[in-house]
């Protein structure tokens, strides 16, 4: 197994879409982090009410493409809604009660989704595209997971240019850099820290859709997610896109290469590695301040 | 153009200002001066509102903005210079500029501002985490002239510069005087602040303990000693 190249690139692929979805999660996350400090532990929910949104929508429509649109538009005015309800009030509250409601959060929005959506695994029915299968060596391989990497990358690359070409981009550097100096110069930082907020909740929404026709859809998937999630957030830097994109590469790679080459340890690859690094790079591999 | 009345401030529990007031009126330069730990700092954070003010009132341009948000008094004409400056490292000299510039429309644009200093204009593809003290100092300053102020506060712009360097920002500060700005201006290099403003005010233990005319001050070496410990 290990002498044949395609156990290598099939697994490398692997690694590189399950580091895609990673991403998409952990990017809105780490910058909203590095921005306010603040912890929204109910990041993955969002994910999970992406996937189940997005089912919905395309058992609806009979189109998955419409659910990658609007899916991450309905996760979106609900992270609104828990802004305007929660996390505003939790600003200037200190981590702990952060850490406290929006670990609640996990278990209502756990319940919500179980509530309309039920505890079974749901797969869409209709046609998805990218279905076929391509060969790799010997392997058939999935073409649906090359869309996923394809995904990652166009917003990686787009996040990098909003981030370095635009004033909301420059905006948000400063403010992660200075929060209060931003401020002074007339920076409305707490507007921009929703925007990246709603932003990171559309991307968590996105992530959702995208992994449903995969990996289909259910309530407890958004808990699973979440803690390498957290790792990559740790390991790739806070307040850093391209921390996130890197991070998320190293944990996709440990996580794959760990459950192929190790099985009877992958539990404890992805913790392996969060050591390591935090023991070399405390402060994370490529960290927004340094 | 700005009036404190009795403002008290601190951090957590710790009361850092006991009642400060003072006066800045149009077209004024005026020197806050005092120890380390006397409270200057925290006087320009409560202008600002980035320290919250517990007691007294903040009265600017005729309005009352005690407890009013930063970015709103920066956009209502407040410049504020941070101590240590606060040039971001993640922007360029010349986002560091953009990111302000617009935000209040006047006569002083980044064209400007670089003709003022030219070394920014030099070094403007450069990043802030590249720059040396003084170019920092530089770009902290023209940054908070881009919001086209009616009153510029600014905390130690010589803070751990090179006496050439100061000299060459003193320099350019009495420039900027020249235009008529309003100046409330906080320093350690007491000879520096005093050549160029008006009036002072010195602060111990978070009250006021001595003001009046600048030049009086300069040319009053028990006093200095008395207040001021050089």
């Amino acid at each position: 197994m290990l002498t044949d190249p395609s156990f290598w690139l099939v697994q490398g692929l692997n690694s590189l879409q399950l580091a895609m979805l990673l991403f998409l999660l952990s990017v809105g996350l780490t910058v909203i982090f590095g921005l306010m400090n603040f912890v929204n532990l109910a990041h993955g929910s969002l994910y999970a009410l992406g996937a189940l949104i997005g089912y919905s929508i395309a058992e609806a429509s009979g189109s998955v493409f419409l659910a990658f649109l609007l899916a991450p538009l309905a996760v979106t005015a609900v992270g609104a809604l828990l802004y305007i309800t929660l996390i505003e009030r939790l600003r200037s509250a200190g981590p702990l009660p952060q850490v406290l409601v929006t670990f609640g959060l996990i278990f209502v929005l756990m319940d919500a989704q179980r509530y309309l959506w039920g505890s079974d695994a749901l797969g869409v029915t209709g046609d998805v595209p990218f279905s076929g299968t391509i060969h790799i060596g010997s392997e058939p391989y999935p073409a649906y997971r090359l869309f996923i990497i394809a995904v990652g990358i166009a917003v990686f690359a787009g996040l990098y240019l909003l981030l370095n070409r635009t004033r909301l981009g420059a905006e948000v550097r400063a403010g992660v850099d200075d929060a209060e100096t931003a401020a002074a110069l007339g920076v409305n930082v707490e507007r921009t820290f929703f925007l990246v907020f709603l932003l990171g909740c559309g991307l968590a929404g996105l992530a959702g859709a995208v992994a449903m026709p995969a990996f289909s859809a259910e309530a407890g998937m958004g808990v699973e997610i979440l803690v390498p999630t957290l790792v990559v957030v740790v390991v790739g830097g806070l307040g850093s896109l391209s921390g996130a994109f890197v991070g998320s590469l190293v944990i996709g790679v440990t996580l794959t290469f760990g459950t192929a080459l190790f099985p009877d340890f992958a539990g404890i690859a992805m913790y392996a590695a969060l050591v390591a690094v935090l023991l070399l790079r405390p402060q994370g591999l490529l960290p927004a301040r340094s | 153009m700005l009036r404190l009345e009795g403002i008290t401030a601190g951090y957590g529990e710790t009361q850092v200002l006991h009642g400060v007031s003072l006066e800045v009126a149009v077209g004024e330069v005026v020197a806050l001066l005092g120890r380390n730990g006397a409270g200057k700092t925290t006087t320009l954070r409560s202008i600002i509102g980035l320290t919250p003010v517990w007691n007294g009132s903040v009265v600017f341009d005729g309005q009352d903005i005690t407890r009013r948000k930063p970015h709103t008094l920066a956009l209502a004409g407040i410049g504020y210079l941070p101590e240590h400056r606060g040039v971001f490292p993640s922007l360029s000299v010349h986002e560091n500029l953009t990111l302000v510039e617009g935000r209040r429309p006047g006569a002083w644009t980044i064209a400007r501002v670089y003709e003022l200093f030219p070394r920014l204009a030099e070094r403007r593809q450069n990043g802030g985490a590249q720059l040396s003290g003084g170019e920092q100092q530089m770009l902290a300053i023209a940054r908070a002239l881009l919001l086209n102020p009616k009153l510029l506060l600014l905390d130690e712009p010589t803070e751990g510069l090179a006496p050439l360097i100061v000299r060459e920002i003193y320099a350019r500060l009495a420039d900027i005087k020249a235009e008529g700005a309003t100046v409330l201006l906080v320093e350690q290099s007491v000879r520096f602040a005093l050549s160029l403003a008006d009036r002072a005010y010195v602060l111990g233990r978070g009250q006021v303990e001595w003001q009046g005319d600048a030049a009086a001050l300069a040319g009053d070496a028990e006093a200095q000693k008395t207040w001021l410990g050089v």
